[in-house]
């Protein structure tokens, strides 16, 4: 290289040697060890109503439905004695029992995360196999 | 999308293994290629090109053509790097978008046979310089000029900007040319 490259002749060299880049060659063809391991993947189930499930969500529904339904009609002094009693027990928890909401919302955690154990404990063997 | 293509991809999608190897057969190469670049060894580069198609049998029912097939198996192979590299996906976001202009892209012809040699040699140079570049830049290369991807298909495959994605190719030309021009430096002090 006897003379230095103009700017556009040093872009012409980089477009060349980054198309002519070349593909890397594969070791071996991994088509059958892809179909050998998709071969172990349990088909995924389809998709089935069934008629058990029609008549839970009707009975579910309909609980909502009715619950709904009687809170709407309920008289108001009924409705004012459930709130003023739901408020006696609030205020009850917050002084008598303050350490249920955080144990209640530690648990919770707890019961959450301990439901990550065994896919982990799955994903350790995995890497260790 | 070819049409072979997509009636190979229909068939798979109803659990046609047969149809789904032809598929791995024409695609393999291209995903063992990207791994590579990105990851630089052959035993990962392979385990993660079949781990990539693997995720593709598996996610083929929720594949609804919206994108190329190759694109989005580049985009499955590229989150299996973003977990084996974590680091990668950082490095990409951080490129920013500040791009200024873009290389323009000619077509060479070395017709002199001494000029030839001299560019034979110096691509060998350049093509070892694009083996050193960071990892994201290695990405980045090899989605455009290998796996032929354009700037809106790199910038979807990997969920990044479209000014991103110039940005990254920008400033790992400029890399390249760095490394032409120390290149040069060397056949001037050593002719």
């Amino acid at each position: 290289m006897d003379k230095p490259l103009t700017p556009e002749k040093k872009n012409t060299v980089i477009e060349d040697a980054l198309q002519t880049y070349p593909i890397a060659t594969m070791p071996r063809d991994i088509t059958a060890d892809v179909l050998r391991r998709i071969q172990t993947i349990p088909a995924p189930r389809p998709f089935r109503l069934t008629w058990s499930d029609v008549a839970l969500s009707l009975v579910i529904s309909l609980c909502i439905g009715a619950v709904w339904f009687s809170l709407q009609h309920l008289p108001p002094l009924v409705v004012a004695q459930i709130r003023k009693e739901s408020i006696l027990f609030y205020q009850h928890l917050l002084v008598n029992a303050r350490w249920l909401i955080p144990m209640l919302s530690f648990s919770l955690a707890g019961f959450l995360a301990a439901l990550t154990i065994p896919y982990l404990r799955q994903e350790l063997t995995k890497k260790s196999a | 999308m070819p049409d072979a293509e997509h009636l190979l991809i229909q068939r798979a999608r109803k659990g046609d293994q047969e149809a789904f190897a032809a598929l791995v057969t024409e695609h393999q190469r291209y995903v063992y290629n990207l791994a590579l670049r990105v990851l630089k060894n052959e035993e990962e580069a392979l385990d993660l090109a079949q781990e990539a198609f693997v995720r593709a049998w598996t996610a083929l029912p929720n594949f609804r053509g919206q994108s190329q097939f190759r694109t989005w198996l580049y985009r499955i192979a590229t989150n299996l790097c973003y977990n084996r590299l974590p680091g990668l996906r950082r490095s990409l976001n951080d490129l920013g978008d500040d791009v200024i202009s873009e290389l323009p892209e000619t077509d060479l012809a070395f017709d002199n046979p001494a000029r030839g040699f001299e560019s034979s040699e110096l691509r060998s140079y350049l093509h070892q310089a694009m083996d050193e570049l960071d990892e994201n830049y290695r990405l980045l290369i090899s989605l455009r000029y290998q796996n032929e991807l354009s700037y809106e298909e790199i910038a979807g495959a990997l969920n990044l900007p479209l000014g991103t994605v110039k940005t990254g190719l920008f400033r790992a030309k400029e890399q390249l040319r760095r490394a032409l021009e120390s290149y040069q430096e060397l056949s001037w002090t050593n002719p």
